[in-house]
């Protein structure tokens, strides 16, 4: 019990510092329902070898909510973590995910709403997949990662083809649902909840 | 973006994708002989202190189909093809991490036994390898 209720204390403490780090409610379950999707949109697809709309809704959410799409890829990683248990796998989604939403943070600005051109980064993170989880092991042998990439290779390009055709296909409207679901539960704002009713 | 440019970018993607798409087949490609063919079969098992090397002919065109017509191979079918559990009722043992190890010419194979060709001249070695 004390040490559940020190648990406690650590959870709740920095909630009561009024600030810049606090997380208001609609934040806080916005990344939890988007997770959510996230990894239920796995869960789905999953029968499909290589087939995976992660891709795509990580770029969509990155467009939309950006940076906050790290946390969510971060609370999905935990799920994942969950349902598989530990592997080396997992320190490589540790990367490879938050890597996906870098890379459309800084394209952002330059790709802007070419669904064309998302479709291209889709695909292009697709076929080079298997040469992110590959890095993780060439330090420790190189001839394994060498091999362990080129075996991959051809489902490196049927998940770059999947991919780009998916968010071809999906990325528009997708993006679209999203950012019309933004605007319309903005007026809430987003300040942190502590301040507005409590101070 | 015109519409132009963006003909210009998928196709080139595409092609993209097709060049990758080959040169991954080609890498991974492993040619296999036809006829017959003769090789050597190493099973070693430190635990049970048995080994043993044996000259086989074969048709076969992969490793893995020799060793179902093989009758001291003991093996189960998997989604990935076939996985060897024990030779001569020597079975592996996962609770005491004793597993089959195989390797091509002193080369720890890479892939499992249903890709790998079977080669005039080849030596196949077995061994029941404890740890992970």
């Amino acid at each position: 019990m004390r040490s559940r209720f020190r648990m406690a204390m650590f959870i709740t403490l920095p909630s009561h510092r009024a600030g810049k780090g606090d997380m208001s409610t609609q934040k806080l379950t916005r990344i939890a329902l988007l997770s959510a999707i996230l990894y239920v949109s796995k869960v789905a697809l999953e029968f499909l070898p290589n087939v995976e709309i992660v891709t795509l809704l990580i770029i969509i959410y990155s467009l939309v909510f950006g940076k906050e799409s790290i946390l969510i890829v971060t609370v999905f990683n935990f799920f994942e973590l969950i349902q598989w248990g530990f592997g080396t796998w997992w320190i490589s989604y540790l990367y490879v995910w938050p890597l996906l939403c870098v890379i459309t943070l800084l394209l952002k600005k330059i790709l802007k709403e070419e669904f064309v051109a998302w479709s291209v980064v889709s695909g292009g993170f697709g076929i080079i997949f298997g040469s992110l989880f590959a890095v993780l092991y060439l330090p420790i042998d190189p001839a394994y990662a060498l091999s362990y990439w080129i075996s991959g290779l051809p489902w490196d390009v049927w998940h770059g083809g999947f991919n780009f055709i998916l968010m071809l296909i999906l990325g528009k409207p997708l993006y679209r649902l999203l950012m019309r679901l933004k605007k319309l539960f903005k007026e809430d704002g987003d300040q942190p909840s502590g301040n507005k009713n409590c101070s | 973006m015109t519409k132009k440019q963006k003909i210009t970018l998928v196709a080139v993607f595409a092609a993209l994708l097709v060049i990758i798409g080959v040169v991954a087949g080609v890498v991974n490609h492993r040619a296999t002989q036809a006829g017959g063919k003769q090789f050597t079969i190493e099973i070693v098992s430190e635990r049970d202190d048995y080994e043993n090397t044996a000259v086989y002919h074969s048709d076969a065109e992969y490793l893995g189909d020799f060793l179902r017509t093989m009758d001291s191979c003991q093996y189960e079918e998997s989604d990935y093809g076939i996985y060897i559990t024990g030779f001569d009722g020597m079975e592996q043992d996962l609770d005491n991490q004793y597993w089959w190890c195989v390797s091509v010419n002193g080369q720890a194979a890479t892939t499992g036994a249903d890709e790998i060709p079977l080669q005039d001249g080849d030596v196949y070695n077995f061994t029941l390898t404890q740890g992970w």
